[in-house]
């Protein structure tokens, strides 16, 4: 899956042709992953503008140790995990939502509050799914990367993304085996 | 749910997400990010060229932090050093009317160029607006102690009494000033006496310091002894507006050898005496040539005994005071 080749990124290429490219190439692939972190179509838009700029001023220290993509993959899941961290993150959920939230009791109810927009499916329950398991699952299952791969990206063991996977998969079996008695 | 129900639902979940990811397409995000490349790019032009990235700057800022803070740590370094030189080592609230907190008294310690320790010893009133202001200051050469302020009460405003003292060389400096009608007169200033002590004492005050044997002449029974101690009584005299006499106390007990002196406000009312000469003596011309006293009547304890000491006017003998004395040997 990962382009392990460096890209047609010549040195006669300027660093506005190789963002570019760079941008053709994988923005779609920066927003999903900004959207698996985030939830938030929007959010992720614009978390996966700041990869790029990032990306755009840091080509030059770029030493080609890794691919394109693992780089710009890591630099997307430090930047959700900066907003998952941040005030503004926080804000936006507990205020923006406040209304809702002041009706809803734990974990589960609060992830009702993206059901609208992913369907409410098999996909949304993958979705529910902390996130630590959440992203291990769809970039093993969706995005059909190898765990040694998710282990670089996410910066684990690779024995936890194993760890991590067979949890998530044990978690999707219960909340999907009591959605289908329901 | 065994695993290969969980794979097919999973790969129901892939092509779920699919369909919900057509939806995304990064086309429209690509010119705003060359909108804030370009953006940053004018934020981030500087003199020193591109590659004073976001990293250095930060660095940078966190440099210049801590230069500042640095700086900041030395000025008050500084200011600290500063303020040693005007120290301040007491303060105390001194009541002399009958507002109890509009007047202080602070002692500031002030270091001259030998690296003496001097006090400064400052009056403050506080003003209708509630901002002190200095009604009275004075230096104190030599001394690094402050002594608390005392207070003598008086008919027509209070006279407190400002001492330090230098333990090493045992002096004392003190000071007894009046406030009354919003105006402070020194009464008082004495310097260096040598081995001092200073007190209020029912309404009078009451110095003690050492002497060489010969400073007294006619009195000293103890010139056998190479330094004499000596006392003195100072006691306040009102001259009223109504041209009578207050004094701050109408019985005192002297220490044989003593001097009682009498402060009086106004020097130019003429006044007479009348006491009993076996125990009292007057000897105004018997003060040091160097202390300021604004008008003073003094008296030597000479013997053991009692006098009722009468103070007139000259002009008006019906104002008159009596003060009682009692003169002891021990």
């Amino acid at each position: 899956m990962i382009v392990k080749s460096k890209p047609q990124i010549s040195e006669n290429h300027n660093k506005n042709e190789a963002l570019e490219y760079l941008m053709k190439r994988f923005g779609d692939k920066i927003i999903k992953l900004a959207y698996y972190y985030v939830r938030d179509r929007y959010q992720a838009e614009d978390i996966a503008q700041e990869v790029f700029c990032k990306v755009y001023e840091n080509l030059d220290d770029f030493r080609g140790d890794s691919s394109y993509y693992t780089w710009i993959y890591k630099i997307t899941v430090n930047k959700c995990r900066d907003y998952l961290a941040s005030a503004k993150f926080k804000k936006l959920l507990f205020w923006d939502n406040i209304k809702k939230l002041d009706s809803l009791n734990n974990q589960s109810d609060v992830n009702r509050l993206f059901e609208e927009a992913e369907g409410g499916e098999v996909f949304s329950k993958v979705m529910d799914l902390p996130t630590k398991y959440r992203m291990v699952v769809v970039l093993y299952y969706f995005e059909e990367f190898t765990t040694v791969e998710i282990a670089g990206i996410l910066n684990l063991k690779e024995s936890t993304v194993r760890t991590r996977l067979c949890r998530a998969r044990e978690k999707l079996k219960n909340i999907l085996a009591e959605e289908a008695i329901i | 749910m065994n695993d290969k129900e969980l794979d097919k639902k999973l790969q129901i979940a892939k092509n779920q997400s699919k369909i919900f990811f057509d939806k995304f397409n990064f086309d429209t995000s690509k010119k705003i990010v060359h909108k804030r490349i370009d953006a940053n790019r004018h934020v981030k032009r500087n003199p020193f060229g591109k590659y004073l990235t976001n990293r250095i700057w930060r660095k940078g800022a966190v440099i210049i932090c801590a230069i500042t803070l640095i700086l900041i740590v030395t000025n008050q370094i500084d200011n600290n050093r500063f303020m040693n030189k005007a120290n301040l080592l007491l303060q105390q609230a001194v009541e002399l009317d009958d507002d109890q907190d509009s007047y202080l008294v602070n002692y500031f310690r002030v270091d001259n160029p030998n690296n003496n320790n001097n006090l400064l010893a400052i009056l403050w009133q506080k003003n209708s607006k509630g901002n002190y202001e200095i009604i009275y200051s004075s230096m104190m050469e030599n001394t690094d102690i402050p002594n608390p302020v005392d207070v003598i009460n008086a008919t027509e405003g209070k006279y407190a009494l400002v001492s330090s003292s230098n333990k090493q060389e045992n002096f004392i400096h003190y000071r007894l000033v009046k406030y009354s009608n919003n105006s402070v007169k020194a009464y008082l200033e004495e310097n260096y006496v040598p081995e001092g002590k200073i007190k209020v004492c029912n309404g009078m005050l009451i110095e003690e310091r050492t002497i060489p044997k010969n400073y007294y002449s006619n009195y000293n029974n103890r010139s056998m002894d190479k330094f004499n101690r000596v006392y003195r009584y100072f006691i306040p005299v009102e001259l009223r507006s109504d041209g009578s006499f207050a004094l701050t106390t109408s019985k005192v007990k002297l220490k044989k050898g003593g001097t009682l002196t009498l402060i009086l406000d106004d020097k130019t009312v003429p006044l007479e005496f009348e006491y009993n000469n076996d125990v009292l003596n007057r000897t105004d011309n018997k003060l040091e040539p160097n202390e300021t006293i604004q008008a003073y009547i003094n008296f030597e304890a000479k013997e053991t005994g009692f006098s009722n000491l009468k103070i007139k006017q000259k002009n008006n003998i019906q104002k008159e005071n009596e003060l009682f004395i009692e003169i002891v040997d021990y």
